[in-house]
């Protein structure tokens, strides 16, 4: 439990919500891998109360949650919120990275978070606009490719490179399309411009082997103090027996 | 166009460009906020100005901003 615990939420309970939960499966699910174990919690398990029992018992690092929202609210069905200004956002959230991939809720939820001790959280501070592949029922790729970006926080690398480097994509895709589809470049644009990282931009999960690193100089650290602590100690001696 | 200001006829061509180019466009589907809306039906908030359509002009005009920021020409939603 912990460290590399993860929660993904994404109720579906209607046709969008349905095509978020696909694109989840198709590209951030598959993604995520050892040491990372993910409790998801979709469709009829993607509850309230399941999402503040699976925060409060795995003690998640990393928080992904995928509905409609609004300003204050996560959705849980389209007339209940799974999250809102009313949860316990500090016992809920307090030293997590979340992403919340919704409409808005980077305008008062998402801040609120961060107050009640949340390191990082990314969200959007308006309405959300993409596109569905019919063929699929999926998110088009230049959607998949940006809203679902966030996933690289998997990757241990911090909240801060994981939002420039989604600003960069959303930035290639704006230009590739300019020529050839005004309305998908429009969308993009208006995502880009409303994807906001909130709280410490440094907040990373690190990996065993980052661990170990740190861990290892912290040690060497603590040995060469140790090392001079000790060789003042004993000049301090010698000179204090050379006086007597 | 009698009596509009240049600026509000350069906003009524943005909306038929807008409205014209979703209705063309019959096999997309677009997210917007909790909703999902085929070409035509963009088309028609758009038209007749609903929150949904004010933010796709909305977005319209955002994407023509940028383009003439970046020194690129706007032609995409022009109808002339």
């Amino acid at each position: 439990m912990g460290l590399y615990d993860t929660v993904i939420f994404s109720p579906v309970f209607d046709f969008e919500t349905r095509v978020g939960n696909n694109s989840l499966h198709a590209v951030v699910v598959p993604y995520i891998k050892a040491p990372w174990v993910l409790t998801m919690l979709e469709k009829d398990s993607a509850t309230r109360s399941n999402l503040e029992s699976a925060l409060t018992s795995k003690n998640p690092s990393i928080v992904w949650l995928d509905s409609h929202g609004n300003e204050v609210c996560l959705a849980e069905t389209e007339t209940t919120c799974a999250v809102d200004l009313t949860s316990d956002l500090s016992r809920l959230f307090s030293g997590r990275i979340v992403y919340i991939h919704a409409c808005l809720c980077g305008k008062k939820l998402a801040p609120a978070m961060v107050s009640a001790g949340a390191k990082a959280v990314l969200a959007y501070t308006d309405t959300v606009v993409s596109e569905i592949d019919p063929s699929t029922m999926r998110l088009t790729r230049p959607f998949e490719e940006t809203l679902l970006h966030p996933k690289r926080l998997y990757d241990h690398v911090s909240v801060g490179q994981v939002y420039d480097e989604t600003i960069q994509i959303f930035n290639v895709w704006i230009d590739c399309l300019r020529a050839w589809d005004p309305s998908v470049r429009d969308a993009l644009l208006h995502d880009r411009d409303c994807f906001k990282l909130f709280g410490d931009p440094s907040a990373v999960v690190q990996s065993p082997s980052q661990l170990v690193a740190s861990a290892e100089r912290a040690i060497a650290t603590v040995t060469v103090t140790t090392l001079l602590v000790q060789t003042f100690l004993i000049a301090t001696l010698r000179a204090v027996l050379r006086r007597k | 166009m009698m009596g509009m200001s240049s600026l509000e006829e350069s906003y009524a061509a943005l909306k038929k460009g807008l409205a014209d180019y979703y209705r063309a466009r019959k096999d997309v589907l677009f997210v917007v906020g909790n909703k999902v809306y085929t070409g035509p039906e963009l088309a028609k908030e758009i038209e007749n100005e609903t929150d949904v359509g004010k933010l796709m002009i909305k977005i319209a005009l955002k994407g023509t901003v940028h383009d003439m920021a970046m020194g690129w020409r706007s032609w995409a939603y022009t109808t002339q």
